[in-house]
């Protein structure tokens, strides 16, 4: 059959000079002009050929090129600029754009592949088995060689195409490459016609041989075969048969066949895929075994392991994480934590999830448990064969015993360096002490004798301070809380600074609730602690040289299980930055006169006993400590602070 | 007319102290306990020496020497350092600086030879 080609809108000359290199080929040639209709010529054309010229906008309204069918093949002449639309284009098979004025031989080479490209359509079309009368040339056995060349093909195929699907089943790789799958096709009389490698390699068998020769046992004989049977039934089989491998070795398969039909329904061909059992189960075991041993793994790391998916669902979870935070599987990681703190802007997860790589953090999560961990997290990808991250595992280190070792340690250091700091105070103070005494005795002057003797008795006390601080600090003791009478302590409180006030000028007013009760704590170490939250009250009042007659007011009453101490001074008050400092270790508004950790160990304290201290004050209008202590003991050993306060 | 120091420190012994040493070597004195008094007494007593403690409540010392150093009338009175930190590049053209506990004698000899 020959080949049309229509020459589209192209001028005269050019036509001239184009037709005989198309007719070189065996094409003939039609030409249409711009002026007339070429929709009356183009309504059958079929599986032909048009080379097209660029043309004017009207060529296209005219509809010629949704006219032709998807069989035309195109070639358009022109420049990028002239091109039809592309709603145009998505219906045509444009198969080369060349140059306006293209030369002989591109334009040759050019027919001759779109040439072969319809020859093939043509036969595909035609099928196998229908006589093709337009081309009587073909005999019976050109037909039945190339169709063994076609069916050789599609088993060639479909090897490799099983072979790909393999190679995207993740982790699988190695295995599905040593699978030996056998395929092979048979003909009617039962006769390999094509099989793939592993058919031909392992099983010896070759094509033309018996399709039951590769088979022992039973279905060796020649009419038990699962290929007999499927050329008799006409029906898909499937069976557990032995196969003779070439090594000698008899493997039980499990055999699929399915019969290919011809157009008068008859089985022609009868496709054989097997894949021994043997293999398939060892490769199960494989799999169960490593996947057990994945599972032992993950389950055994003694960190805190999980798996999320993008958006932050977790997909499981090892053992440790299960047994610190419960069995989250399923569920959104931000329904169990909340991050406190990051060092960057982005999770570690979420990084992961967007390069692909592996990343650290320090992360400080709030779990639903109520505590809070410090964590080092290493994130890594999980990503397909084809690289897309799919999954990231996620490694919680916890930290937090770390990190409050080393804040300890740092506290230490900063303790250390303010005590010699203070003791360098007292030293001079002691100095002082001295040489006024001295100097007063030289002149005799007993009022610098006695202030050398009240600054001597002064640096005593600061020693003694700094010592119940450094004791206090230093030693994690175990409360011994017993149960006392709330007034009786309180009055306890106030004998001991009521010397102090009485000296300053300061007025210490009490108030006290009579029907407080008893409550229960460790009076040896919380009586100091309140102690000292009143001496500051007295120096806020002293450094406040107001008009306002300078007073302390301390009260205690009930409410809802607590017992609450209220400390309320009309001294100098606090700046909103001093109130955020003021229970830090070593802040002092005291210059050299504090050791800064007064008020750090009282909240220390408090909290010991399971209570909780606040502030509140503004600059000039004095400051209120409000401490509230539970009347049940409910001390908390070694502090039991997961955090800083 | 005896030569006047000014003792700025926020611990009343420790003024005491100074204010002792000094009077007992023929010196006049006059005290302030934080940075913002010491400007206020530099200024009415015009001193012919300053001793200087760096940590004090409110406004540290160096931040006094440097507004010190900015009156033209006042920059040069000459300033020692007593402080119980370590704190000598706090201040860098002080006379001399001098850590607590000090010995009296050697803060004396400092003095006399800075104001004679």
């Amino acid at each position: 059959m020959s080949h049309r080609v229509l020459l589209l809108n192209i001028d005269p000359p050019e036509r001239r000079r184009l037709t005989p290199i198309i007719e070189t080929l065996g094409c003939e040639v039609t030409a249409v002009g711009s002026d007339e209709d070429p929709a009356a010529l183009l309504g059958d054309f079929g599986d032909g050929m048009i080379i097209a010229a660029a043309g004017p906008p009207e060529f296209e309204a005219a509809g010629i090129f949704e006219a032709c069918g998807p069989e035309t093949e195109w070639i358009l002449l022109g420049s990028e600029g002239g091109l039809p639309s592309t709603a145009a284009l998505e219906n045509m098979a444009v198969s080369a754009v060349l140059p306006p004025s293209p030369p002989a031989a591109l334009l040759a080479s050019v027919l001759r592949s779109v040439r072969e490209k319809i020859e093939l359509r043509r036969r595909l079309k035609r099928g196998p088995t229908v006589p093709a009368p337009a081309a009587p040339a073909f005999s019976d056995a050109h037909l039945a060689r190339e169709r063994i060349s076609a069916v050789h093909q599609v088993v060639e195929r479909l090897s490799q195409l099983i072979g790909d699907i393999a190679r995207d089943v993740e982790g699988g790789v190695k295995y599905f490459n040593a699978m030996p799958y056998f395929i092979a096709i048979h003909d009617s009389r039962a006769k390999v016609v094509a099989a793939n490698q592993a058919y031909q390699k392992m099983l010896g068998g070759r094509v033309g041989d018996d399709s039951c020769a590769v088979y022992s046992g039973s279905s060796a004989a020649v009419k038990d075969c699962p290929v007999r049977r499927t050329l008799e039934t006409g029906k898909p089989q499937r069976s557990r048969e032995l196969v003779n491998y070439r090594s000698g070795a008899r493997v039980p398969v499990i055999v699929h066949t399915a019969a290919v039909l011809d157009a008068r329904e008859r089985t022609e061909l009868v496709l054989e895929v097997s894949a021994g059992t043997r293999e398939l189960n060892r490769l199960r075991q494989d799999i169960q075994s490593s996947q057990q041993r994945y599972e032992q793994l993950f389950d055994a790391v003694p960190s805190y392991l999980a798996v999320l998916e993008r958006g932050y669902y977790f997909t499981a979870v090892n053992r440790a994480f299960k047994e610190e935070f419960g069995d989250v599987t399923g569920s959104h990681f931000f329904d169990f934590f909340e991050l406190r703190e990051m060092r960057c802007a982005k999770s570690p997860v979420q990084r992961t999830f967007e390069d692909g790589q592996p990343h650290q953090s320090e992360l400080v999560l709030a779990a639903l448990n109520g505590r809070q961990y410090h964590t080092l997290a290493w994130t890594s990808p999980i990503a397909t064969a084809a690289g897309k991250v799919v999954q990231v595992l996620m490694i919680l280190l916890d930290v937090t015993r770390i990190h409050r070792l080393q804040n300890n340690l740092s506290e230490l250091g900063l303790m250390i360096s303010s005590i010699s700091h203070s003791i360098k105070s007292v030293l001079t103070g002691l100095d002082a002490g001295v040489y006024l005494m001295e100097s007063g005795w030289e002149k005799g002057d007993p009022e610098q004798i006695q202030e050398g003797l009240e600054a001597i008795k002064f640096m005593a006390d600061r020693i003694r301070s700094i010592v119940f601080d450094v004791l206090y600090y230093a030693k994690e003791r175990e409360l011994k809380p017993e149960r006392i009478d709330v007034v009786g302590f309180a009055h306890n409180v106030v004998e001991s600074i009521n010397k102090r006030f009485l000296e300053s000028g300061v007025e210490l007013v009490c108030d006290f609730d009579p029907q407080l009760g008893a409550f229960e704590i460790d009076r040896g170490v919380l009586c100091p602690a309140l102690v000292n939250i009143l001496e500051n009250a007295l120096e806020a009042c002293l450094e406040n040289q107001s008009q306002k007659p300078p007073q302390v007011l301390f009260r205690a009453v009930q409410r809802e299980g607590q017992v609450i101490f209220e400390i309320r001074d009309n001294g100098a008050g606090m700046s909103e930055e001093q109130l955020g400092d003021v229970f830090k270790m070593f802040y002092s508004t005291k210059g050299s006169q504090g050791t800064g950790l007064g008020l750090y160990i009282a909240k220390k304290i408090v909290s010991h006993h399971g209570g909780s201290i606040s502030v509140t004050a503004s600059p000039g209008e004095g400051a209120c400590f409000r401490i509230a202590l539970p009347e049940r003991s409910t001390a908390i050993p070694g502090g039991g602070e997961a955090c800083e306060p | 007319m005896p030569k006047k120091i000014l003792i700025i420190d926020d611990d009343p012994v420790v003024v005491k102290y100074l204010q002792a040493v000094f009077s007992d070597n023929g010196y006049a004195t006059c005290t302030a306990s934080s940075s913002s008094e010491g400007l206020d007494v530099v200024r009415q007593e015009k001193p012919d020496l300053i001793t200087l403690d760096l940590q004090m409540p409110g406004e540290w010392g160096p931040r006094f020497y440097r507004k010190l150093r900015k009156d033209k009338e006042l920059k040069d009175i000459p300033v020692i350092v007593v402080s119980g930190i370590d704190g000598d590049h706090a201040i860098k053209d002080a006379v001399a600086f001098v850590r607590k506990p000090f010995d009296p004698e050697k803060l004396i000899g400092i003095v006399k030879n800075t104001i004679g």
